[in-house]
């Protein structure tokens, strides 16, 4: 493909960017940085859903699950053994794809919904683990007082992560390797794999792809970045319930991607940021705000079907037509 | 026609070209349920040589085909591929091995270009993990270039050229029928499956991708060939089996099939039998 140095894509890409960076200098409240902080976490979850749903179009519902796995197995890590962040990090990390992997081995062999009601049975198996392992997560009860990171000492400066800025930040270096995972992949032999599976699998198997083995790796990394999406959430938020792994966010998760344009690195941000801030501007009218919510997003999906960057992408064509077709 | 006859044990006609046999199907039998779809079939394709499967509708060629290519795998019997016993083996090792094969649906990715369609069928070949995507980007994009001289001469193989930044979806029927013909070969098969190649195309389009076939064929690429146009097998084809019901009803050269009793009642009905 064609270098584009100085694209309008690129410039948006930066543009967007600095505002990221700059969120927690602008935000007046508390609630406005809480707000960006969990949009982020969504967006972790969104583009881990993306890389198997949207390059793969293998439609998981076991994301939520994958997330919460993540958020428990650091939760416990973390509460029960005492393990630092750091350490717990990458081993929840591990755990998520060990799990990853267990459930996608039976269920990617099935195809279309056969897939998703599969995947959706594997969610409620793991919710039911966590309810009834009381004694390592809480049960209903719930998992409560986990720590964030720890201080990371330096001969210069030493970095700790109190403040709400810090924690921010965080999420936001770890976001931003994980879009550039998803790049990478999308940017590969595999990506190209994938989109050919999500287009035909017996054409790709004739060719002499092996499908499942390009499937199952991509499950699995996929579930690494949900439960590492988990681990940032436990760590955020520092109380977790079996509620945080139930399918609901799997879905939710679903839709704002959906909104955001599958199988768009930047819709992955798009779609939490216009759901979450359509469903907090609702609060003031709550007897009707899963209503309207709900309104919003048929209406979306039914003149954007592509998503928000879709959208985007038709009005920039529609628009510079020329510029478009020289790039 | 040069080749020699000779009679092998079952008194089936065997085509020599100085060459060793490239498949040998043994007593293959493939049942759904009650129904034998194939039954009890033996046959050889040899090295080099263009064969062509012909029988009326249900006769069990596709069904063949994706035996062939491990799409299904047999009830009981044995096919050796290469020298190697292949019964049973995934379509993807199949692949590799070297079968190639083309859908009697065509089968594209409508979505992608002509170019990407064909580099689909280089990537099996190379590394292509989630590992290589992410840990050894700089060393893939190296070797890139390698890839994609190869798929451009795949490209001007079919006369895609003009093409090659199309979508797939844009293409016309009989472009798209060469471009599935192109993602096969990109693959560098030894044997060629075509599962009805000029299946809804007209007669000029026809030749154009005959020419093709030949050219195929004169890369020392063996050719399976399904197809219903008789002129056609006529032309191309060393030499054909006659299938009906899942078994070989007929073999031999175009002129031996033309005028054999059993493969004519069973595309014209008893009466012109005789």
């Amino acid at each position: 493909m064609a270098r584009a140095s100085l694209s309008p894509r690129f410039l948006f890409g930066i543009a967007g960017l600095v505002f990221l960076i700059i969120i927690p200098a602008i935000s007046t409240t508390g609630f406005f940085l809480h707000m960006a902080t969990v949009i982020l976490l969504w967006t972790m979850l969104c583009l881990s859903l993306n890389i198997i749903f949207g390059y793969g179009g293998q439609l998981s519902l076991a994301h939520g699950g994958l997330f919460g796995a993540g958020a428990y197995v650091y939760g416990v890590l973390v509460t029960k053994l005492s393990i630092d962040f750091w350490l717990a990090f990458p081993m929840a990390g591990a755990a998520t794809g060990i799990i990853g992997l267990l459930i996608g081995i039976p269920s990617l062999r099935l195809k279309g919904p056969y897939f998703v009601i599969v995947t959706l049975g594997f969610n409620i198996i793991l919710v039911a683990i966590i309810r009834n392992l009381t004694s390592l997560t809480g049960g209903v009860n719930g998992l409560v007082g986990i720590p964030g990171p720890g201080m990371i000492p330096g001969p210069f400066f030493a970095l700790d992560f109190n403040s709400k800025t810090s924690q921010y930040y965080l999420i936001l270096f770890f976001l931003l390797v994980f879009w550039l995972v998803m790049y990478f992949i999308k940017d590969s032999r595999i990506g190209k794999c994938l989109a050919a599976i999500k287009e035909d699998e017996d054409l790709c198997q004739s060719v002499g792809i092996n499908t499942m083995w390009v499937k199952v790796q991509t499950f699995v990394l996929s579930s690494i970045l949900a439960g590492l999406g988990g681990v940032l959430y436990a760590s955020y938020i520092g109380v977790l319930t079996p509620n945080d792994a139930s399918f609901h966010i799997g879905f939710d998760a679903l839709v704002y991607l959906t909104v955001g344009g599958i199988g768009s690195v930047v819709g992955t941000i798009l779609g939490p940021v216009i759901m979450i801030l359509i469903s907090e501007f609702l609060q003031a009218v709550v007897e009707i705000r899963l209503f309207i919510n709900g309104l919003a997003l048929v209406i979306l999906i039914i003149f954007m079907p592509k998503g928000i960057t879709g959208g985007i992408a038709y009005l920039w064509k529609k628009l510079f037509q020329t510029r478009g077709k020289a790039t | 026609m040069e080749e020699t006859f000779s009679n092998s044990g079952k008194g089936d006609l065997m085509v020599s070209r100085g060459k060793g046999m490239l498949l040998t199907v043994r007593n293959l039998i493939k049942e759904f349920g009650g129904l034998q779809a194939i039954n009890n079939l033996s046959f050889e394709v040899n090295e080099g040589e263009i064969l062509g499967i012909i029988g009326p509708n249900g006769a069990g060629k596709s069904t063949l085909f994706n035996l062939l290519t491990g799409v299904l795998s047999p009830t009981d019997g044995e096919i050796i591929f290469d020298e190697k016993l292949v019964t049973g083996l995934p379509t993807h090792v199949l692949a590799q091995r070297g079968i190639a094969r083309t859908f009697q649906t065509t089968k594209i990715f409508m979505d992608q270009t002509v170019l990407n369609n064909i580099v689909i069928g280089v990537v099996p070949k190379t590394k292509y993990s989630v590992w290589n995507a992410i840990m050894s980007r700089r060393k893939m994009k190296r070797e890139e270039d390698g890839l994609l001289k190869r798929c451009e001469g795949v490209i001007r193989f079919i006369d895609l050229e003009k093409k090659a930044n199309n979508f797939a979806g844009e293409l016309g029927q009989e472009e798209k029928k060469r471009l599935a013909i192109g993602i096969a070969m990109s693959t560098e098969p030894k044997l060629l499956l075509l599962d009805e190649p000029t299946g809804g195309i007209n007669i000029e389009e026809i030749n154009h991708l005959m020419g093709i076939i030949r050219k195929i064929w004169s890369k020392g690429i063996t050719i399976c060939l399904i197809e219903h146009k008789m002129k056609m097998v006529m032309e191309l084809c060393e030499r054909i089996i006659v299938l009906n019901y899942g078994t070989k009803i007929a073999e031999g050269t175009p002129q031996e099939v033309r005028h054999n009793e059993a493969a004519i009642k069973a595309y014209l009905g008893e009466e012109y039998a005789a």
